[in-house]
């Protein structure tokens, strides 16, 4: 295995994988972040905006719905307060960026207040007229084209989602803003949704380190899966030590643990891993891993994860999901991080659980491989 | 055509909260507080706010937005605000001055049926968020009337509807007595005693260049279609605000009567921050600058 060799300072790419989990936990499809961001940046490079504000409003609109990630909402919350947690989607999404450090400076604000109404009915702040950046107003603008271009479908045109935006003018969108879109549709209606790439680059960084990190936020969300990247780490690394194999790339495995939280939407309280050995769930628990590989396939470079990460929830005797896949075929990662994730989830990290560590070596020729799980237990006895 | 201000300073309550809760800030006090959203977000997020205006339908509102922590509008008390009900007598003509200058006859109609039903309510937490939702509909005319064909064509019951529906989703408790007072700055200092003042001061021709949504929804509030604000501000402190040494003179003033509250966060534009650096530093010596954004530059001053 050579997943890291494939992956350099592909910083851009990590962008997509975090606008691709903006998605998953903003209840959009994959991409739409993505999508947003190209109309967003190829309008703001219309109206001929510097590079650093067209920059600014791509990653913003790519970024668009990250908050959600932080937003955590109350287990047995209403539909009115999930409607209102939702107001602190934005502010939590400004705050993501802004400790991102990569970003151009206007990002940030722009995430903030991209659902401002020019009315002032928007949120978080019920910012009205001229004090709602352009940048913010683009994205808000960009956002409700794609989502209208999703609602219409594949029979849509973009002048067919322009037209459900009209309506809103004056009210949600500027009407100076709205002037310029329209004129900029009608001019470039068949390259407005091409994909873009801004000029200005971003500040250098970690791509792996920016990815942990939302990882990290996302299993924050839990009380009982706080730190959970860490503890996958260290389990992966047990495992892997006393397996010796030279084809498991420890590195890239431990990352991949910690990649399975990317569509782990789960609000504090959801108990949707408890049973990891069992089949109860085991539905949810495939969708997810679907998901997860799905989002970090939209990052070309995090894109080797992808079967690893689908692959979790496959069982040993190829009765697990989504595609039955038995024994040796399902991928050896997968079943080093799926030991992981069990154990985690069990509480056995600290093997002071002896009935998580029977429940576990139980499952071993079923759900788990067997010879991970003797690599687990091993270690765990030797330690 | 009235002309609407192009401008408007942006009054942020998330940017507010991350300047608070990196400092340990838990209340706050605002004596210009305007039309009251940013209070409602801090609300929201456990600061306990007082606030104060000289206009009255800012204060209104905030009893509804701020005060208010429970009390909503049901469907049948909204439909009784937006529609005239069959055999009252409404004062039809009391806005007939705007007919045909800034409204249609029909719209200054409603004006009047709105301007009656809203004193009809329970609570003026109601009212507050009654008056806070019509006023979108005045904007909304008024930016209508600049722009006819670009904006769609509402029928006024409807565009209430859903205006006022608009401001109840604001409603929220903090387990804090929250206060709104009509009251120059002075009395609503004295009547607080939070940890931090937040200031927004008017600007200096403010009175005079006040933005049409506002004098105009105060004269609705007040039943009194020629009514100026300006008169409000005449014999407060801001009132010889002409030339700049009065106007610093004034901000002075404020500072001084802010003395006993360990924090003070003014917000100002980027070219005016020196000047008040300036006017802050004589009454307070420990400051920091933060500009979050190029258009809000906040002066904090510790005690």
């Amino acid at each position: 295995m050579t997943l890291f060799a494939t992956i350099g300072s592909q910083t851009r790419d990590a962008v997509r994988v975090l606008s691709a989990v903006g998605d998953r936990f903003s209840g959009r499809s994959i991409g739409f972040g993505m999508r947003v961001a190209n109309v967003a940046g190829r309008f703001a490079e219309y109206r001929e905006l510097d590079p650093e504000t067209i920059a600014a409003t791509f990653y913003a609109g790519a970024l668009n719905g990250i908050g959600a990630v932080r937003v955590v909402i109350p287990y047995d919350a209403s539909p009115r307060a999930v409607e209102i947690a939702g107001w602190d989607d934005p502010p939590a999404g400004a705050a993501i960026a802004a400790a991102m450090q990569i970003f151009p400076a206007a990002t940030a604000d722009a995430i903030r207040w991209h659902r401002e109404a020019f009315d002032g009915t928007g949120f978080p702040d019920q910012l009205r007229w001229n004090s709602i950046p352009q940048t913010a107003m683009t994205i808000n603008i960009a956002r409700a084209f794609v989502a209208a271009l999703e609602t219409h479908g594949e029979s849509g045109s973009p002048r067919d989602a322009l037209f459900t935006l009209v309506e809103a003018t004056g009210g949600v969108y500027s009407l100076s803003c709205m002037r310029e879109f329209r004129t900029f549709v009608e001019a470039e209606a068949d390259t407005c949704l091409a994909a873009y790439e801004p000029r200005q680059h971003l500040r250098d960084c970690d791509p792996h380190a920016l990815i942990a990190r939302i990882c990290a936020e996302i299993d924050a969300r839990q009380t009982r899966t706080a730190g959970r990247g860490d503890r996958l780490e260290r389990i992966v690394r047990t495992i892997l030590d006393r397996v010796g194999d030279p084809q498991y790339e420890a590195d890239a495995i431990a990352f991949a643990g910690r990649l399975t939280a990317l569509a782990r939407t789960g609000n504090d309280g959801s108990a949707d891993d408890v049973f990891t050995l069992t089949r109860l769930g085991l539905e949810a628990r495939a969708e997810r891993a679907v998901a997860t590989a799905q989002i970090v396939s939209t990052g070309p470079a995090f894109a080797p994860f992808a079967p690893i990460l689908a692959a979790v929830e496959e069982w040993y005797d190829g009765s697990g999901l989504p595609g039955h896949v038995a024994g040796a075929a399902i991928d050896p990662a997968a079943r080093v991080v799926a030991v992981a994730v069990a154990a985690d989830a069990l509480g056995a990290d600290s093997l002071t659980s002896a009935d998580a560590l029977r429940r576990i070596a139980a499952a071993a020729g079923t759900r788990l491989d067997p010879a991970v799980v003797d690599a687990y237990l091993a270690a765990g006895t030797k330690a | 055509m009235t002309e609407l201000k192009e401008k408007t300073r942006r009054v942020a309550g998330s940017r507010l909260l991350d300047l608070f809760l990196e400092r340990s800030i838990e209340s706050v006090v605002d004596p210009f507080m305007g039309l009251p959203t940013h209070l409602n977000y801090l609300k929201r997020h456990g600061i306990k706010v007082d606030g104060g205006d000289l206009i009255e339908w800012f204060v209104r509102a905030g009893e509804g937005l701020v005060v208010n922590d429970f009390t909503i509008l049901r469907e049948d008390e909204v439909a009784a605000i937006v529609e005239g009900s069959p055999g009252c007598v409404y004062p039809v003509d009391m806005f007939r001055a705007w007919d045909g200058v800034f409204f249609s006859s029909e719209q200054c109609q409603y004006l009047g049926i709105w301007h009656a039903n809203i004193r009809n309510l329970r609570s003026d937490g109601q009212t507050g968020l009654a008056i806070a939702g019509l006023w979108h509909v005045l904007c909304y005319w008024l930016e209508k009337a600049r722009n006819p064909d670009e904006m769609p064509d509402i029928p006024p019951s409807e565009l209430a509807w859903r205006y006022i529906r608009e401001t109840e989703r604001l409603v929220c408790a903090n387990n804090a007595r929250n206060t709104v007072r009509r009251a120059d700055f002075s009395l609503t200092l004295q009547a607080s005693n939070a940890q931090c003042v937040y200031l927004a001061p008017p600007g200096r021709n403010s009175a005079t260049e006040v933005d049409a949504r506002v004098w105009m929804w105060e004269a609705w509030w007040q039943g009194d279609p020629y009514l100026s604000v300006e008169r409000y501000f005449r014999d407060t402190v801001f009132g010889k605000r002409s030339d700049r040494a009065s106007y610093d003179d004034a901000i002075g003033t404020v500072l001084a009567a802010a003395e006993s509250f360990p924090y003070v966060v003014l917000q100002t534009r980027p070219r005016d921050t020196g000047r008040f650096e300036r006017i802050v530093k004589a009454f307070r010596p420990q400051i920091e600058t933060v500009s979050p954004s190029p258009d809000e530059t906040y002066i904090i001053a510790r005690k």
